[in-house]
Formats: structure tokens, sequence, C-alpha cells
């Protein structure tokens, strides 16, 4: 039996659920790459005394590795711990719950690899 | 036509349903009454395909079905509120329903229409869970799940939204299944009524039923 459900109409939910995840991301990304980056001043992480540019990329590398690894996990934790019960309008659409935290992993990991790629040019 | 046969499944030492058989056709609206915790949202979920159930055989038009959902064969109702509240309403529309034309059936609902351009958050929730059973109602699925959708709803209501479920199963062969606790409406709606008690499923002809089966007062202890 095949599907009813139209696959742009998939993708159409597909879009909304990462990127509420991907908010979620983007804020422990930050909140993240700050860490880092005070560890990284108070010397415990890298070089303390590093000039501003080169400051700058670590925390571009560090926000990018994060977007695409730990902060979209995180983000679908928060997600999936606030927005639970809209898991039934994605449903609708033949999302599965793990099959949407999958396939929205490749939207974060896009955006991730993005700002990797700015970071080293 | 859908045909659910040998469900079983149990909760640790509690075996809700003992060898379910149930049948759906095409346009038809089955209502299933029972008491609270007997196995009516378990059942439902196990068609729907979101619940692993020990044991189930379940065809549609004789084909052998597994996850339901995946396929939009299968619409669902859940008992708690699933719109997202910062969505307006004429989004969600868009988001819930893949085709245009059940979505101008909706959108153009007299009780729907004045409130397209509002948040979901703003909303009652009477005109949140009549939104949401309309949703369910006319996904263009072949069968329809609807858990408890008249709960919440004004009784100045619930006339209308008794003549959408049954015209939408009328006009698109869709069939329904139906629990509620509000058992006169369920009994009004649907073409017959079980009920679920002992972990199985028995026939109800009207209220005098009902309370043999111990569903409301006045029948077995």
């Amino acid at each position: 039996m095949e599907s009813s459900i139209p696959l742009l109409h998939r993708v159409r939910l597909l879009a909304v659920y990462s990127r509420l995840v991907l908010v979620y991301n983007v804020a422990i990304a930050a909140l993240g790459t700050s860490t880092l980056l005070a560890l990284r001043a108070a010397g415990i992480v890298g070089e303390a005394e590093a000039s501003p540019a080169a400051t700058l990329r670590f925390a571009v590398v560090m926000a990018g590795m994060i977007v695409a690894t730990a902060g979209h996990w995180g983000g679908v934790l928060v997600a999936h711990s606030v927005h639970r019960s809209e898991y039934a309008l994605y449903r609708a659409g033949g999302w599965g719950r793990v099959e949407l935290w999958l396939a929205s992993w490749a939207v974060s990991f896009v955006v991730g690899a993005a700002i990797l790629v700015a970071g080293a040019i | 036509m859908l045909v659910v046969d040998s469900l079983t499944h149990a909760f640790g030492e509690n075996h809700v349903l003992r060898g379910v058989y149930l049948r759906v056709e095409p346009g038809e609206v089955v209502g299933v009454v029972g008491l609270n915790g007997c196995g009516k949202t378990t059942m439902l979920r196990a068609i729907l395909g979101t619940l692993r159930v020990d044991q189930m055989h379940m065809t549609i038009a004789d084909e052998l079905v597994d996850r339901a959902y995946r396929r939009g064969v299968v619409s669902y109702l859940p008992q708690d509120p699933y719109l997202p509240r910062r969505m307006r309403v004429g989004r969600v529309l868009s988001l819930a329903l893949p085709s245009p034309r059940s979505r101008y059936r909706v959108r153009d609902d007299a009780r729907v229409a004045p409130n397209l351009g509002k948040r979901v958050s703003a909303l009652s929730g009477g005109e949140q869970r009549y939104l949401e059973v309309l949703l369910a109602a006319c996904f263009p699925s072949r069968f329809a799940l609807l858990d408890e959708p008249f709960t919440e709803i004004e009784p100045i209501h619930r006339d209308p939204l008794r003549e959408s479920i049954r015209a939408t199963a009328r006009e698109h062969e869709r069939g329904f299944i139906i629990t509620d606790h509000a058992y006169r409406d369920v009994l009004a709606t649907a073409d017959r009524v079980l009920v679920l008690a002992g972990g199985e499923l028995r026939r109800a002809d009207g209220e005098e039923d009902l309370r043999r089966w111990g569903y409301t007062p006045g029948g077995r202890p």
C-alpha cells in the first residue's frame, strides 16, 4: 500500500520541525561557545593570550561543531520536553519521532558545516 | 475495510486487550465506549501504529498494514491538545492537511473561519478542540480514529460536529472509530457501538446494553 501523503507535505513538516530544533540548537551552541571562550580566557583551554583573530576563529569553529553535533541533540531534547504534544502534527505527515530527529539532524549538520566553512575563510 | 484481529496487549500484569477483533467498513462510524483504563486509547494507538503491542493482525483493504500512520491511511485525534500554540490557525491548516480540498473544507467552517488569523494560543479550549476534531476528520485518510472528540465541546456545537463527522464519513467513504465518555453523543453519531470491557469488545445496541455491560449505572455490580 503506497503512502497517500505528498512528498512536499512531508518536507514542509520536516522544515517546521528542523527550524524549531535549530532555534534551541543555536541557543545551546551560543551558550557552549561562550563557556569555551571563558575557559580559554582563563587559560584552562587553549592559549589565554591568543590574538583577537585567533579567538574569533576558535569561537566560530567551536560554534559550528556544536551546532552540527551536540547542539542538535540538545535541541531535540528540549523540543521533546517542551513541544512533546506536537508530535501528533508531524505524525499526520507520516513522520515518526526517531525519523524526525535523524532527518532534522541533516539540517543541523549543514548549518554547522556552513559555520565551519565561514570560520575557515 | 479495516480489520483488526487478535489484538492483545498487557502493561505488566495488567492485560488490557485480550484478542480484540474489530471490523470497520468504509463510510461507517463505529463508537467504542468503556470505563477509564479499559484500553480504548491503547487500542487506537495500536491501530495507528505508534504502540508496539504484544500481538495484532491488521489489514486495510485486504493488505497487511504495520504502522498505518506512515502511509497516511489512518488519521488520529489524540486526547490531549496537540496544535502548536505559537502558530496561527491558517498556518496550522496548511501543515495539518495535505490536500487543498480538505483545507477549504475546514477553513470554510463557520466556527473556524473567524479564527484563521488568530494564534492557537488565543483560542479557547473548546475552539481548539473543535478545530482539532475537524482536522482529524477531514484528513484525507481512509480511516480516522477520534479519541474523545466531544470533550470540551459545548453542547450547542456538538450537533454540527456530529453532523460534520457523519457527512465526511458518507461523502468520502471514510471509516471512523470514535471513543468518548459523552456516550449519548457517541450513540447519536455511530452506526454501531461497542463496549470495551474485560479486554474484549461487545456489541451494544442502546443504553440498556451499556448498563448491562457495566458502563452506565444500574447494570451488573
